[in-house]
């Protein structure tokens, strides 16, 4: 049981002992000091974006526009993006409707990354002039007119439109705060923003009904446009890969990288952003447990598929495998396979790694690198063939292609557009306090000392 | 939300225990129904076994029918338990006490059922048995490990051993309850099982780490269970089961159905046993919200294996496919599928007041298994009814009367079974329900009472 101090070896989070009022207190130093602390890397990150925006420029100028596999390193930041970034509202989304509390202090950190999704969008759009039209080649659309230009296009926006909408509705009330306490700049965006939220009774009730459909809303338009993403940018571009799981590998997968995403970032926030009294011990256990569950659901959605083209052995499984897990890309994928699947579970099937900040911190970092190597070996993959591989509705990988190696210019791309998205979580970190003042505060209302047996305890009210 | 009622010790005692001690009128009509039924089920089997397979509807090459498709339903069906038990147990979700126990009965009474099918369809079960014990490896026969075939026995038997021992430990308290309160053959059965429990401090902890133990442990079983069923057909090179998706598809089609049928129980309990104390409206809220998802993560998955199977564009695949969508019978099926499996049950439980309401539950709750019935017999049955290249002859596959009798028989055994073991042990777990009793709390926040439940962080 949670008692003060130290029960069955359980800390308590300091959080339960605080009140609302510490929490606003907290908020506000942010809101003071979040300027000055995020100077230095924001410039270094808006530096890196600038170099990768050249970089995305230059590279086709140098290898043809109409040359694919010079769109690779454009097309995985995209997808690793797409799999991290986009991943973290929808694991905020799925702790909302559990009602869990612990999650209060986790949402902030989850939710913020919303605001980068403007980058994947762009990304997407560049790469859409790569696409062959679907009319002569093996596709999801089924040569519809106009895809899969359109109509991927309208998906991601819509994505992009649900994400931003779920980032500002579960924001509103700190907004309010933002425009009522912080510093002058602050308050400009802030006041646009919060739309005169004044934390009306109404206002409230509204608030709690709308802000969990909007997040299921977004989940559920994710999956569709991870299971699209997939299809068109790795399915239908290797000839021969007919598998209807791996749209789910890959939207699973983005989640188990969201996860990850999410500790590194309460991980960090732990260590430079003041949170230690919020993100402690009982959320990093928490998350760690989930982050064991999804690297487990790693290994049995690539086994899912893995089996049947072994068990299968037709000549277009074989090829299939060779390129993607026993020749072309091997070493890729035995480290995707280490990364994402063994170390995960080696790490965290220890209770007390995962009751740790160390461990899941350490392992929601390899995994993060794992779906990178992942990204890249799909996508060099599916980008190393050209057009005439795939018309006149393929079925068989003719040849195996050559493993795409990087150069410097695609590193530069990588890392630009993670920048990117960095520079745009500093720079919304101005307007977005930690903790979230809303949630912490609103769970602090709802806990009580209770006498329980021969102890006195903090119950959390929750509906059963 | 919480509608939880005060109640002493010895009043959950004695309610709870009461279906052991009395019979009520609409127990006896079950008991006379099922068993009618089963007596029908019975005598399909014995037919069966006299005139042999020629009186089923099962000819080349369509060698499984109605008794593979129910095997693999029945399968689906014991996914309820782990899903109810161990995952809420291990989230210490508070709304799974009252549904724990008849969840783990319901898992092993449907796999037994479900073993049963494939040694019946043999025709012969006393010629397997000879073949099979003891297995003559002096002829160097070995059976081929690498098969399915084999998976799916080491699988089905590993998953009944951890249920049914998951289930037992569970029941240990209860028993020790049952031996202080009854006399004659019921005080030494009770004695037995209960296995000298005094509930003193150590083994109330051995059985909670137990618990958690088994709960963790038998996950990965419940996984692989079906997906190796899955296996059985995919890893084959027929039509439209060759496909990669397979076994996360039967997983989460399991999950859906098996919850489906805990919510069927459920309102059958409060029916039956006038559990509403303990079986609350509260309940068939938490558990139509987690069917919403299971029903959404099921219907992607659904549509992922069709347009996969398009997507190729490869005749013999878009063939059979077309088969499954468009023409009779199997264009009904899919409407069953879709209709019954999500567009009819989903939209109303996302409907807080539909979710409330026992009957609305009851029957969209079976809509989901008529639904999830349909779709094993139109995963399974179209990819075989086709001429190979190999055979000289094929056919529709019509089901005889006798299997028709052997599905409803099974419906009627599971129940039967059921409703023997609620005569016999208590149908929720008492203890658990005590506990929950002193974690329950509540709360003044302004003018609001708000209901708590204590738990370790």
């Amino acid at each position: 049981m949670a008692t003060h101090g130290h029960a069955h070896g359980h800390e308590l989070q300091r959080t339960w002992e605080l009140t609302p009022s510490d929490v606003l207190g907290s908020a506000l130093g942010w809101l003071r000091e979040v300027g000055r602390r995020l100077r230095t890397p924001l410039l270094i990150c808006l530096l890196l974006f600038v170099v990768g925006i050249i970089a995305i420029v230059v590279i086709p100028l140098r290898q043809g526009f109409a040359n694919r596999q010079a769109w690779t390193y454009v097309a995985a930041a995209f997808l690793y993006l797409m799999s991290t970034a986009a991943a973290a509202p929808a694991l905020s989304t799925a702790l909302r409707v559990a009602r869990s509390h612990w999650r209060r202090p986790v949402n902030r950190a989850a939710e913020i990354w919303g605001v980068t999704l403007i980058i994947p969008f762009l990304l997407y759009l560049l790469l859409l002039p790569t696409f062959p039209g679907t009319e002569d080649r093996l596709s999801i659309w089924f040569g519809w007119p106009l895809s899969p230009w359109l109509w991927g296009a309208i998906l991601m926006l819509t994505l992009t439109g649900a994400g931003y909408l779920f980032a500002w509705f579960s924001s509103l009330p700190d907004l309010a705060i933002v425009r009522d306490h912080g510093a002058p700049a602050q308050r400009g965006l802030a006041a646009w923003l919060s739309r005169g939220w004044i934390g009306s009774h109404l206002q409230w009730r509204f608030y709690e009904k709308v802000v969990n459909n909007i997040g299921v809303l977004y989940v559920l338009i994710y999956v569709a446009a991870m299971t699209v993403l997939a299809s068109d940018f790795i399915i239908a571009l290797i000839p021969g890969y007919f598998t209807a799981v791996f749209p789910a590998y890959f939207t699973i997968t983005s989640f188990q990288a969201g996860i990850a995403l999410t500790i590194v970032t309460m991980a960090v926030l732990r260590r430079w952003g003041g949170q230690t009294d919020y993100l402690g011990r009982e959320q990093f256990w928490a998350l760690g447990k989930l982050l064991l569950a999804f690297s487990l659901l790693w290994f049995y959605f690539w086994w899912s598929e893995f089996i049947i083209f072994w068990y299968g052995r037709t000549p277009r499984e074989i090829e299939i495998l060779k390129l993607l897990m026993a020749e072309t890309y091997r070493w890729p994928f035995i480290l995707s396979f280490a990364l994402n699947f063994a170390l995960p579970l080696l790490i965290l099937m220890w209770n007390p790694i995962r009751r740790s900040i160390t461990g899941p911190t350490v392992v929601g970092a390899i995994v993060l690198v794992g779906n990178l190597i992942d990204r890249i070996r799909l996508t060099s993959a599916a980008f190393s063939q050209p057009d005439s591989a795939l018309l006149g509705h393929a079925h068989e990988l003719k040849t195996l292609p050559a493993a795409y190696i990087p150069g410097i210019g695609d590193i530069l791309i990588l890392v630009g557009m993670i920048a990117g998205a960095l520079a745009l979580i500093f720079w919304a970190a101005r307007y977005l306090p930690f903790p979230s003042v809303a949630e912490v505060a609103g769970g602090l209302w709802l806990r009580a000392h209770k006498p329980f047996k021969h102890a006195r305890l903090i119950v959390i009210g929750k509906p059963e | 939300m919480q509608e939880r009622h005060r109640l002493g010790e010895e009043e959950i005692t004695r309610e709870l225990l009461r279906p052991l001690v009395t019979t009520t009128p609409m127990m006896w009509v079950g008991f006379i129904g099922l068993g009618a039924v089963l007596a029908i089920f019975v005598f399909a089997v014995s037919w069966m076994f006299y005139w042999g397979l020629g009186v089923t509807g099962l000819q080349r090459p369509n060698m499984w029918g109605f008794m593979i498709v129910n095997f693999v339903f029945w399968i689906g069906i014991s996914h309820a338990g782990v899903m109810i038990s161990a995952i809420l147990r291990l989230t210490q979700a508070e709304w799974r006490r009252p549904v724990t126990r008849a969840a783990e009965v319901m898992t092993i009474f449907s796999l037994m059922t479900a073993m049963l099918h494939p040694v019946i369809h043999t025709g012969r079960p006393w010629r397997t048995l000879y073949w099979v014990f003891p297995y003559d490896f002096w002829r160097n026969l070995w059976p081929d490990v690498r098969g399915p075939l084999v998976w799916d026995p080491s699988a089905i038997l590993t998953y009944l051993t951890g249920s049914t021992l998951f289930l037992y430990t569970t029941m240990i308290p209860d028993m020790a309850l049952a031996r202080d309160r009854t006399t004659g053959w019921r005080k030494v059965l009770y004695t037995i099982l209960a296995l000298g429990w005094r509930g003193n401090e150590r083994q109330w902890k051995m059985q909670t780490i137990a618990g958690f133990l088994l709960s963790g442990l038998i996950l990965p079983v419940f996984v692989s269970v079906h997906s190796i069923v899955s296996w059985d057909f995919a890893v084959s090179l027929v039509p439209t089961w060759h496909a990669t998706v397979f076994a996360p598809y039967f997983v989460i089609g399991a999950i859906h159905s098996g919850v489906s049928a805990v919510v069927t129980l459920m309102a059958l309990m409060r029916w039956l046993f006038r559990f509403d104390h303990y079986i609350r409206l509260e309940h068939f809220d938490a558990i139509g919200r987690l069917l919403i998802a299971v029903g959404t993560g099921w219907l992607w998955f659904f549509l992922l294996d069709i347009f996969f199977a398009i997507y190729p564009q490869e005749p013999r695949e878009t063939e059979i496919m077309t088969f499954r969508l468009f023409e009779w019978p199997f264009n009904v099926f899919t409407a069953l599928i879709f209709i019954f499996g999500y567009f009819i049950p989903v939209p109303i439980w996302i409907f807080q007041r539909f979710r409330r309401n026992v009957k609305i539950m009851f029957w969209t709750s079976i809509l989901v298994n008529v639904g999830m019935w349909a779709e094993r017999y139109w995963l399974i049955k179209p990819g075989l009814m086709r001429k190979y290249e190999f055979t000289f002859d094929w056919n529709w596959y019509r089901p005889s009367i006798v299997e028709i009798s052997i599905v409803l028989g099974s419906f009627a055994l599971v129940g039967f079974l059921l409703l023997v073991f609620s005569k016999i042990f208590p149908p929720i777990s008492v203890w658990e329900e005590k506990e929950g009793q002193h974690f329950a709390q509540q709360l003044q926040v302004g003018k609001r009472v708000v209901n708590a439940i204590v738990r370790e962080f």
